[in-house]
């Protein structure tokens, strides 16, 4: 549910930066360098990378389809394997039982327990499949606004960054501050923005 | 000054704008935005309202369409104001829904007008390898979505323009502040 299908939640940023000299090739290089590699195979906790705006599986951008010029449409796909607590704690303890075993009931150092842990997580990882979250993002290259279909810090922190490292560029959220710069537009309106001070609505006031 | 310190200190500009939205659907018919179209707004079914910037209390949070808004116009009363709120745009006879929040202006659960169904995006592609002229309807589909998105955000931002150009003028702030203030009294 987004930006092309059910109800759009957004997050707006600015694009901080220019566009570089050859940008078509540039955006087509830089996609095909950061589009989503799959972990399916091996125990990776965490892939991010660009997928078609229409099929979070289509990583190949047949015919640069994610240029709607002026817009770049995108597909963000995160793949994230997750150890819950109370199964690490179980694979933990199993661990823990085989190496007093081994050991003959020699008690284990605070590093070697911890390290039992970390096995136990290790192994867990490569036997749990990734779960698979899709977003979509939309860059207007003429007005420089990105739009992101998700709120959640987490994934915006996740979208900002791969932004950065795929187009070296920055986004800066836009927020109603910066909106209202914009639009007070005359120097008056803006010193008068400066000097705002909060209102109360407090019925025994003047 | 680092953007959490921002949207800390300016936080008030978003709530008193949201405030003026719920007033603005009780009190006029369709207002004007600085590009000259209208919009009629309508309160939905979710309200929130916080402390004033600086003060502390209680949130008051008003859902579903038969929930009465005196609790909340009395917590107007009570110096709160709007934090969020679920509001209805009409637009050139279209219906638009969004949820706003003041910290961010945030669009979220954003219903659009409906747009006619694409092609399953999915479908092979015809074979021949030949690139297809022009956009596919599936890319018409994100391009008609994203103009809409992008109708229902130049409204919000021309509303938040028009409270702006009201809010930083002295004598039209003032009208402003006791016509809300009226409102609020009688609600």
């Amino acid at each position: 549910m987004g930006i092309i299908k059910g109800n759009a939640t957004l997050s707006r940023y600015r694009v901080k930066g220019d566009l570089p000299d050859g940008f078509k090739d540039f955006l087509d290089r830089r996609i095909r360098q950061f589009a989503f590699r799959d972990i399916e195979n091996n125990s990776e906790e965490l892939s991010v990378g660009w997928v078609s705006i229409h099929d979070f599986m289509d990583t190949g951008f047949a015919y640069a389809a994610y240029a709607l010029d002026p817009y770049v449409a995108l597909g963000l796909r995160v793949d994230k394997r997750q150890v819950g607590g109370a199964m690490l704690k179980k694979y933990h303890r199993l661990e823990l039982k085989k190496a007093y075993a081994a050991g003959e009931g020699r008690k284990l150092s605070r590093m070697e327990r911890e390290e039992l842990k970390e096995k136990a997580r290790l192994d867990l990882l490569s036997r749990i499949p990734p779960a698979t979250k899709f977003y979509e993002l939309v860059w207007d290259t003429n007005s420089g606004e990105v739009w992101l279909s998700a709120a959640a810090h987490a994934v915006r922190e996740l979208a900002e960054d791969i932004f950065k490292r795929t187009f070296e560029l920055e986004l800066m959220p836009i927020i109603p501050w910066h909106l209202a710069q914009e639009a007070a537009g005359s120097l008056t309106a803006k010193r008068a923005l400066d000097e705002a001070s909060p209102w109360s609505l407090r019925q025994e006031e003047a | 000054m680092d953007l959490l310190e921002l949207i800390n200190q300016k936080a008030f500009l978003g709530q008193e704008f949201l405030t003026w939205l719920w007033y603005l659907s009780e009190e006029e018919e369709a207002p004007a935005l600085p590009d000259g179209k209208t919009v009629r707004l309508t309160l939905g079914d979710n309200l929130v309202l916080g402390p004033a910037q600086g003060a502390e209390g209680a949130r008051i949070t008003v859902r579903g369409q038969e929930t009465s808004l005196a609790e909340a116009r009395e917590g107007l009363r009570r110096g709160k104001l709007v934090e969020a709120l679920r509001l209805g745009l009409e637009m050139d006879g279209e219906e638009y829904w969004l949820n706003l929040s003041a910290a961010e202006l945030g669009l979220s659960s954003l219903k659009l007008p409906p747009v006619a169904p694409a092609e399953d995006p999915l479908r092979p592609e015809p074979p021949g390898g030949q690139a297809p002229e022009g956009p596919s309807a599936a890319d018409g589909l994100v391009l008609e979505r994203v103009a809409l998105i992008g109708n229902a955000v130049q409204a919000v931002e021309g509303l938040f323009a028009a409270f702006l150009a009201r809010r930083l003028d002295d004598e039209a702030a003032a009208d402003l502040k006791s016509s809300l203030k009226a409102w609020a009294a009688n609600g």
